[in-house]
């Protein structure tokens, strides 16, 4: 088989304008295209395992079991924009993956059992990861009386943790300014390390391993006044525990189960004010849709398709080779090339050089074959 | 500097609205000078700072769905009746154990404020 006489399907749109080729290629590698968010990804990688009983691939199932542990102790893995407000909610889905099972196990079970009533916040998991992490290699216990006891301080000194947080990041801020004379950068160990200083501070008597101690030495000094010029904190008192909605809201639980014709999502835009005014501004501005300028599809010689450097990146031999990874490579996920047709017939490549390069070089290997 | 925080619950006009101050003072009276009569908090309370700020945050979060909405914009003020927000502000206080409690009724610059519900 010869690799030029190869046809792809091809996506183009005729013109000679290069400037509109550069400004497309911007556009379908990032700019103006809505990318996949971490918590849809994760929902793919969940539902691959819960609806279609899928287990292939190890990081789906990793996932799906982390999601599992969460679950178990009423937290739930939820799109930024989407029931944030409801308790046992978290966006981070990048901080999630992070904790290893017992870790999540510690956190939302902690989460679940002192602050069922309001979103996981996510510096649980940073403080619940770091902490468990440095008990477990000084081989000490991470007590059920110290978790209880920071509770305690959470609700008491400060209401919920994202209060802690909001008072954490500022007394940092404070320390850094005051240490290195300049705004710093927050780091997420300060969490545990500050809330297990103030432990100490406030007479805990529980172990705590010096090493989770002696870092940003005198930071909880700079801690609301509010906070330090309390002699002791309460102990932690039971919040009434309501039904979650998130129990039948949760779209993990098997999918949503749900598919709408395109109706369903025009009736949305019309409902709403900001698609309405754009579509004013449209009219307004004069616009003419031009059918002709829609693009068009068709079968492509990969030997006719051309690669104009000036526009597309340089060839990335190392994504060539991992797009063809035995354990994910499927000729069905390609993507389709898109191409500016010129008046002289040329196809030239805005989108996918990486597709028709591996797709070309796989025919040369002999790999794919009459 | 006071440890002392207030929250606040104003209602110039049809609709309640809530915020944080350590000035209580110096708040009403920019409500006031904002909005070109003298403005009453119908409720204050006074207690522990983070608290006060977890208590606004609370309500943000449980009364999402009750903001005033004009066409997209979402506004500071609440869709609710004033004894809704209350009853919303003290079942937080109550069952969150807030260490937060109501002082004074009425409230504007002109009142003073070491005559309230405590003295």
């Amino acid at each position: 088989m010869n690799w030029q006489d190869f046809e792809v399907p091809v996506l183009y749109i005729e013109t000679d304008n290069l400037a509109f080729a550069r400004r497309a290629f911007s556009i379908v590698n990032g700019k103006g295209k809505k990318k996949q968010t971490a918590y849809q990804k994760l929902r793919n990688e969940v539902n691959v395992v819960r609806i279609d009983g899928d287990t292939t691939d190890e990081d789906e199932v990793i996932t799906e079991r982390k999601v599992s542990i969460a679950e178990k102790h009423n937290c739930y893995p939820v799109e930024a924009f989407k029931y944030k407000n409801y308790p046992g909610t978290f966006s981070n889905i990048a901080t999630f993956k992070t904790l290893s099972d017992e870790e999540l196990e510690l956190a939302c079970g902690w989460h679940n059992k002192y602050f069922h009533f309001v979103p996981l916040h996510v510096s649980c998991f940073f403080m619940f990861r770091d902490i468990n992490r440095v008990f477990k290699s000084a081989k000490r216990p991470f007590t059920d009386k110290l978790q209880h006891d920071m509770a305690s301080m959470i609700q008491q000194l400060f209401g919920d943790l994202q209060q802690y947080q909001e008072s954490v990041t500022e007394a940092f801020r404070k320390w850094h300014r005051t240490k290195y004379e300049y705004d710093g950068a927050w780091n997420d160990e300060g969490y545990a390390v500050a809330l297990l200083q103030l432990y100490k501070h406030f007479g805990g008597t529980e172990y705590v391993p010096a090493s989770l101690l002696d870092r940003f030495d005198d930071l909880i000094s700079f801690f609301d006044p509010a906070i330090l010029n309390i002699k002791q904190f309460d102990d932690y008192e039971e919040v009434v525990r309501r039904p979650n909605p998130m129990k039948n809201l949760n779209e993990l639980k098997g999918g949503i189960g749900k598919t709408v014709t395109l109706l369903d999502r025009v009736e949305k835009l019309e409902d709403t004010a900001k698609w309405r005014k754009a579509v004013e501004r449209l009219k307004n501005e004069g616009f003419e849709f031009d059918l002709n300028r829609m693009p068009s599809v068709a079968q492509v010689k990969l030997g006719d398709i051309l690669i104009d450097e000036d526009i597309q990146r340089t060839l990335d031999e190392l994504h060539c080779s991992n797009i063809i990874n035995p354990k994910t490579f499927d000729p069905a996920l390609l993507q389709i090339l898109v191409c500016i047709k010129t008046s002289d017939g040329k196809f030239i490549s805005i989108d996918g050089q990486h597709t028709a390069s591996v797709i070309a070089g796989l025919i040369v290997a002999g790999i794919i074959h009459d | 500097m006071t440890d002392t925080y207030y929250f606040y619950i104003v209602m110039p006009f049809d609709r309640p609205g809530f915020g944080i101050a350590q000035d209580i003072k110096d708040r009403s009276q920019k409500y006031s000078s904002h909005t070109g009569k003298l403005v009453n908090f119908p409720f204050i309370y006074a207690g522990h700072r983070p608290h006060a700020k977890a208590l606004e945050r609370a309500i943000k979060t449980v009364m999402a769905d009750k903001i005033w909405v004009v066409e997209d914009w979402r506004t500071e003020w609440l869709d609710v009746t004033l004894s809704e927000l209350k009853e919303t502000v003290d079942t937080l206080i109550s069952e969150r154990h807030f260490k937060l409690k109501c002082i004074m009724k009425d409230y504007n610059f002109t009142k003073d404020l070491s005559k309230s519900l405590d003295h």
